[in-house]
């Protein structure tokens, strides 16, 4: 529709004539507007909680249970849920639940660094390639451009087998291999964004150009860096549990999600619990993320709905 | 005669979250063959989706009620396959941006034969040779070679030109004009205003004139309506209206436009506070809250659309309860309607420009494009000349404005200050400090503070991210004030703006145009600056908002004792805002001066050709006034200054 009435929705006109609802001089702040608007979104509340009892469970799950990850029962071996064993036991007598919190904390943790890591080193590197152009850029470009040509799982795959399948290093070279991808998407939205007039008027204030960066273009790609981030949480996971379930990831003793439902489905058949309880913690940890990314798109997205109320 | 389109009651809304927008509630309208209908009003007043509801060009959730008659068939109900036979044939339209109203993959030529074929039978022959005389007709010169040419290889001009061949290629019986000109130059715009109305007597068609532009109107209407929140609230022919306003937004909406052919210096009369929101009006004027002159009575009942008894005896309506009582100049009881303010005065303005001291100076500045040649190494091989050489300075507590066209180089010469260029020949002094001494960042850092911006688009320049507060803090964290301070500074300027303290944890987009360009204002002021840069400050603001933010410009300069340097295209805020004036035309000045010198003796050939250009809000003198054609080739003396 080419009409240029006022969109209620976008921008409501907030007169003199309208009696300011709140008066102190100090009302509402950013983050008590981003809070509110996001705990307005059932879903990502409900994405929230789901995190909230996985994250729990992770942490506190093993000291609820007699079993350590490592302990074997050999007079249940490959039973089914029990009372004694609530989600059963594997073939080797390892209690499954231990096995699922202990999995799920080590997934948590590679995913969480690998997402922080790549989210903040692409953002980084995109926006300040855009904006201070030059030699700058034409290295970051080049590097990008060399890394996609890179035939990255591969390498992936092969450094973390050489480490012997320790977590961080297998998080480390996730970040290495995941965040060139991002990072010319970004490169590309703040081409665009380095020509509005609140980025030449900072520059035109004497605002320093990494200040500029980092006050201006970065919340501005604010939206795409938590999806970004959300998103990478669940690519992470997933990457880390098909690393693992191909036998190249975590190794024993140490377990992930993905060497367990590797595991699991190998015996899906004779014993399902192996597999169903591992892929149900990564379902939900996913759907949760996925809720979240959501809500908080809304909720930090200037254009919201909500405009510039709570 | 019967007339060409009769719309009765006509009323739309839209389904929206917050509820329904009764954007149109009750347009009715007669517009007879070869007569102007002009459309006034500000944004969200309904008038573009007035002429959207004629074309039945409405979105799908569009509910559309009342009665549109075009040539003794009703419009509303009809599919979009039968009013697809109408458009383009019966009714067509002229958008307001000619850069993406013409599709940019295929010529101009293909467009104009496909407007001819699909509305009738033409051989590949005929309907090429029509095109052909149509380009002929609406002025652009060798039509057969520029028949092949595509959008893109057109200037803006010529654009809408195009677009007003295709407007009348099938003799349409209705022309609808959605801001034709608005996007265009004022030289151009009158050149555009001619077309149209060489094509309504070409083709005999009625016009439908939506524009924001009381001069527009004042030129080209017999009868004008005056629209403000989906109501027509003022309906009279062209003379009626403009001499015996009745209503107080017509009275407004006049008082509030600067002219460019008199020398007024008082302040512009602004209407306060913003349009309604079109959802859940009460049944009250929807005017009350702006109004001057509002009684109890007002907000009881909404006021219907009256005839009115004037001397002039035409048929003249108004929506509002005291109209009787109005008289002609926008009197009421022998006072006006609209209080007039004070003049701001101080002592700076009152000392000799010559001995107040100089806060910017340009000497001989000169901007050259390279023009490059190859893909991979890049050679030189010309240089355009965007400025060339030109020099003036700027006294304390003047405004000095630069006026052109787009293209002539004021952009240009505005960014090659701000970034503070050092110039091979010239140079740019700052507060007495020439950016050729400019050695370190922290110096040039420091400079900023005496030198800050405000710019055209009131939305673009505001970080979305940021509230305001944080906005008109910004310059000030910049060059390391102490957070106490900035907070007592931040609530200072919001009230010198005219800006509520309480509103500064708000996003910019929770505020209207105006008062978006009032955040930019703040944030300009916030560091003391001695000049301050105003690239088009009220181009993109409606004309009530537009007198707001123009007075306020006037008193801060006063209080303050500011410089402005003042680029815009608009001769009228010029004249009303500026003591000084240049007219720069292809990166040159033609003409430099004391503003009412300038502007009453224009010297220059183009300056007189710009003057002559711009519509006054006048019909008497707007449609005796003579209109000079600059021609380019006629130029053989040297630039005038004085």
């Amino acid at each position: 529709m080419t009409t240029d009435m006022i969109d209620p929705l976008v921008e409501p006109p907030v007169g003199p004539a309208q009696p300011a609802e709140a008066a102190a001089e100090k009302s509402l702040s950013k983050w008590t507007l981003y809070s509110r608007r996001f705990m307005r979104n059932k879903p990502a509340v409900a994405g929230v909680i789901i995190l909230i009892v996985l994250v729990l469970f992770a942490t506190l799950g093993p000291l609820l249970s007699p079993y350590a990850v490592n302990d074997m029962d050999f007079l249940s071996l490959g039973k089914g849920p029990s009372a004694e064993h609530w989600f059963g036991t594997n073939g080797a007598g390892n209690d499954t639940y231990t096995q699922t919190a202990i999995g799920l904390q080590r997934s948590l943790m590679i995913a969480i660094t690998v997402s922080v890591g790549t989210t903040i080193l692409s953002a980084l590197v995109g926006t300040a390639a855009a904006y201070f152009g030059g030699w700058f850029e034409r290295i970051a470009l080049l590097v990008i451009h060399f890394m996609m040509v890179v035939p990255t799982f591969l390498m992936l795959s092969v450094i973390s087998n050489d480490s012997g399948g320790v977590w961080w290093v297998i998080a480390l070279v996730m970040i290495f291999i995941g965040w060139f991808f991002p990072a010319r998407i970004i490169w590309t939205m703040t081409l665009s964004l380095r020509e509005r007039e609140y980025v030449q008027a900072a520059r035109y204030m004497g605002v320093p150009g990494t200040r500029i960066v980092l006050r201006h273009l970065v919340p501005n790609i604010g939206s795409l860096l938590v999806i970004n981030f959300t998103m990478g949480i669940v690519a992470a996971v997933t990457t880390e549990t098909g690393l693992s379930f191909i036998g190249f990831g975590v190794k024993i003793p140490d377990v992930s999600l993905g060497s367990l439902i590797g595991e699991g489905s190998t015996s899906i058949t004779s014993s399902p619990w192996l597999f169903y309880f591992p892929a149900l913690a990564l379902t939900l940890l996913t759907v949760s993320m996925a809720l979240i990314a959501d809500g908080l798109r809304d909720a930090l997205d200037p254009t919201s709905a909500a405009g510039g109320r709570a | 005669m019967s007339p060409v389109l009769s719309v009765r009651d006509l009323r739309v809304s839209f389904a929206s979250e917050a509820g329904r927008v009764d954007a149109v509630r009750g347009v009715s309208f007669d517009l007879e063959a070869g007569k102007t209908l002009g459309i006034v009003g500000e944004s969200g007043s309904g008038k573009s989706v007035t002429s959207l509801a004629v074309m039945g060009l409405l979105d799908e959730n569009a509910k559309v009620s009342g009665s549109i008659m075009f040539d003794g068939q009703e419009l509303l109900g009809k599919t979009d396959s039968q009013l697809s036979a109408i458009r383009g044939n019966g009714i067509s339209m002229i958008f307001q941006d000619p850069l993406t109203s013409l599709t940019p993959v295929y010529t101009v030529g293909a467009q104009l034969i496909e407007a001819l074929t699909v509305h009738r039978n033409l051989s590949a022959k005929e309907a090429n040779a029509r095109a052909i005389d149509l380009l002929k007709l609406v002025g652009i010169p060798e039509p057969e070679k520029r028949m092949k040419a595509f959008p893109h290889e057109f200037s803006g001009g010529m654009r809408q030109r195009v677009v007003i061949a295709i407007a009348m290629a099938n003799d349409p019986k209705l022309i609808i004009a959605d801001e034709p000109t608005t996007a265009l130059d004022v030289t151009i715009q009158a050149q555009i205003l001619d077309l149209i109305e060489k094509a309504q007597a070409e083709t005999g068609a009625a016009v439908m004139m939506i524009t924001h532009d009381m001069g527009v109107v004042a030129r080209t209407a017999d009868d004008v309506m005056v629209m403000y929140a989906g109501k027509p609230v003022e309906q009279a022919p062209v003379r009626e209206l403009f001499h015996q306003t009745r209503m107080p937004y017509s009275i407004g909406l006049l008082g509030a436009i600067p002219r460019v052919d008199k020398a007024e210096k008082e302040p512009l009369t602004p209407i306060k506070g913003n349009p309604p929101l079109l959802i859940n009006l009460p049944d009250a004027c929807p005017f009350a809250d702006r109004c001057p002159i509002v009684m109890d009575a007002c907000r009881t009942r909404e006021p219907e659309l009256l005839p009115v008894a004037t001397a002039g005896g035409a048929e003249h309506r108004a929506a509002c309860i005291r109209s009787h009582e109005i008289e002609d100049g926008g009197m009421l009881g022998g006072l006006p309607v609209y209080p007039v303010r004070e003049a701001p005065e101080s002592a700076l303005t009152r000392l000799p420009r010559e001995e107040r001291p100089i806060t910017l100076e340009v000497k001989n500045l000169t901007k050259t494009f390279p023009l490059l040649k190859g893909a991979f190494l890049k050679r030189k091989v010309g240089e355009v000349h965007a400025v060339k050489g030109i020099s003036f300075d700027v006294r304390e507590g003047e405004t000095m404005a630069i006026v052109g066209e787009s293209g002539s180089g004021k952009t240009t010469t505005l960014l090659q200050i701000m970034d503070m260029i050092k110039q091979t020949e010239g140079d740019i002094v700052i507060a007495g400090t020439s950016v050729n001494d400019i050695r370190s960042r922290k110096v040039e850092r420091a400079l900023r503070r005496d030198i800050q911006i405000v710019f055209q688009d009131p939305m673009g320049a505001l970080d979305p991210r940021m509230t305001v507060a944080d906005i008109i803090s910004e310059p000030l964290s910049a060059i390391g004030t102490p957070k106490a301070e900035i907070q007592r500074r931040v609530g200072e300027l919001m009230d010198l703006v005219g800006l509520n303290p309480a509103h500064r944890d708000r996003f910019p987009q929770a505020f209207s145009g105006g008062q978006r360009q009032r955040i930019g204002i703040a944030r300009a002021l916030s560091t003391n600056p001695k000049i301050v840069v105003l690239d088009e400050p009220v181009s993109a603001l409606d004309v009530s908002i537009q007198a707001g933010v123009i007075n306020l410009l006037d008193d801060l300069k006063v209080k303050l004792g500011l410089s402005y340097l003042f680029v815009a295209h608009d001769l009228s805020v010029v004249r009303h805002i500026a003591d000084r004036v240049a007219v720069m035309y292809l990166g040159d000045f033609v003409e430099h001066g004391d503003v009412d010198e300038v502007f009453d003796n224009p010297k220059h050939p183009y300056t007189r050709a710009l003057l002559s250009a711009i519509p006054v809000p006048d019909p008497d003198i707007e449609r005796t006034r003579q209109r000079i054609v600059f021609d380019p080739a006629s130029v053989t003396d040297q630039p005038v200054a004085s």
